[in-house]
């Protein structure tokens, strides 16, 4: 009986881990994953984020959590996601940033935030080219206490 | 087919083996998940309160057409954390065993689903599926205290295969991956030189930790082909690993220390293998358990 169990536990396990490998593109997906991180040539990167500006104009440095949670690559592909869906969505996560931003005191100075993309040089950013090559804006909005 | 073949392939499938190495894999894989809820569950119940626009779907998660209200995240995450208790203990098994596991894949996927999928806990997760249906709790178990020792199976083999296998088809769809996106190109080292130099850049810009010595090797274009090769040959190798303990060995600590430079280059932890839990079924499990339980450590908290 053990046999028969075993053989279907193990056909079932290892068929479904060596599934993602047959949909044409491959699709990522969890438990059962093609693994595609580290893969693809990647280009020069671009940051997407949500940087804040105090009433002077100057950058304040704004936690993840204000954007999704304590992980920064997750807050980065909330705001990807966001700007790819278009501006409509941009303006919508800056407003929902801004919601959390205004109800934490310790960023109180801060009235204004853009979602933003920045491009950068990968390899030339640590030989001190660290200003990116192009900038892209996709939404502003005020942030009210 | 004759007894001797079948013989031979239920040696290769299906080999003898103690209980204790089951059991042992199953403390291991218990403990370590255990401690990864006590330090994530916080993180794994905030997904509760992330925007319904956010949710994007994966694995069985997809059943769902909206996400789940904050309470019943929270709930489900806490009922994760409890179960694992008695997954490591062995307690109830029957129950906890299955409950444990459903709870974990849906927890884990859960977190997958807001348009991030990250690729740390794929093993975990097969693994305590594996152990929670069948008989890991035959041994280093309070279900198992009042029996006598149970002689050694072959239904305490299997699991082990299997859960060996899953380990190398893993880092051999990695390798696929390279090969099929990048092609035997990602061995020139420019691709994960570019990847390394790109993680730094993004972790830096977005005030995360970077990995300072990844960032600073970017510099030095001949490393890359070496640490590309190597790596691919050790994603598309993996299989050598099932041939035998010697070369179980070789390719475990290589592949540990492939996890430390994606650690220290990178600033990307992949727990699972970096604790060795993702390599324990290739070896005598209860060997390490047992000199784990001698130390004195364990023996100051009463252990036997």
């Amino acid at each position: 009986m053990h046999r028969v169990f075993g053989a279907v536990l193990s056909v079932a396990l290892i068929g479904a881990s060596l599934w993602p490998l047959f949909p044409d593109p491959p699709r990522d997906s969890f438990p059962f994953s093609n693994y595609p991180m580290f893969a693809r040539k990647k280009g020069n990167p671009i940051v997407h984020r949500v940087v804040a500006y105090d009433v002077a104009g100057n950058r304040v440095t704004i936690s993840p959590e204000m954007i999704a949670n304590d992980e920064v690559m997750q807050a980065s592909r909330t705001v990807y996601h966001a700007i790819r869906k278009g501006r409509p969505a941009a303006k919508r996560l800056c407003k929902e940033t801004a919601t959390r931003v205004g109800r934490t005191p310790e960023f109180q100075q801060v009235v204004r935030l853009e979602v933003i993309s920045d491009r950068f040089d990968a390899v030339g950013y640590f030989s001190g080219n660290q200003t990116p090559i192009r900038s892209w804006h996709h939404a502003v909005c005020e942030v009210r206490p | 087919m004759s007894g001797q073949w079948r013989r031979r392939l239920d040696d290769l499938f299906f080999p003898v083996v103690p209980a204790e190495r089951l059991g042992a894999v199953r403390v291991f894989v218990g403990a370590f998940t255990l401690l990864f809820l006590v330090i994530r569950g916080v993180n794994l119940a905030e997904y509760g309160s992330f925007p319904a626009h956010r949710f994007q779907p994966v694995g069985v998660v997809s059943l769902l057409d909206a996400p789940l209200s904050a309470g019943m995240v929270w709930a489900l995450v806490a009922a994760t954390v409890f179960t694992a208790i008695p997954f490591a203990l062995g307690w109830r098994f029957r129950v906890f065993g299955p409950l444990f596991a459903a709870l974990l894949w849906w927890t884990t996927t859960y977190r997958q689903s807001w348009g991030m999928v990250f690729h740390t806990e794929n093993l975990m997760v097969l693994y305590v599926a594996v152990l929670s249906l069948t008989h890991s709790a035959d041994a280093y178990a309070m279900d198992a205290r009042e029996r006598s020792a149970p002689a050694p199976h072959r239904r305490y083999g299997w699991p082990l295969k299997l859960m060996a296998v899953l380990l190398v088809v893993s880092y051999v769809l990695a390798g696929v991956a390279k090969l099929r996106i990048s092609g035997w190109e990602w061995m020139d080292g420019e691709v994960i030189r570019v990847q390394i130099a790109y993680d730094n850049v993004r972790k830096i810009e977005l005030g995360a930790m970077h990995a300072p010595l990844g960032a600073w090797l970017v510099q030095f274009g001949w490393l890359f082909p070496i640490l590309g090769t190597a790596s691919l040959l050790l994603e598309i190798g993996a299989p050598f690993a099932l041939l035998g303990r010697r070369l179980a060995w070789i390719w475990s600590i290589a592949t540990w220390f492939f996890h430390l430079g994606v650690l220290v280059m990178m600033d990307i932890f992949f727990a699972f293998p970096l604790s060795g839990c993702a390599f324990i079924p290739l070896f005598k499990a209860e060997v390490a358990l047992e000199r784990v339980r001698r130390t004195r450590w364990v023996q100051a908290f009463g252990g036997r």
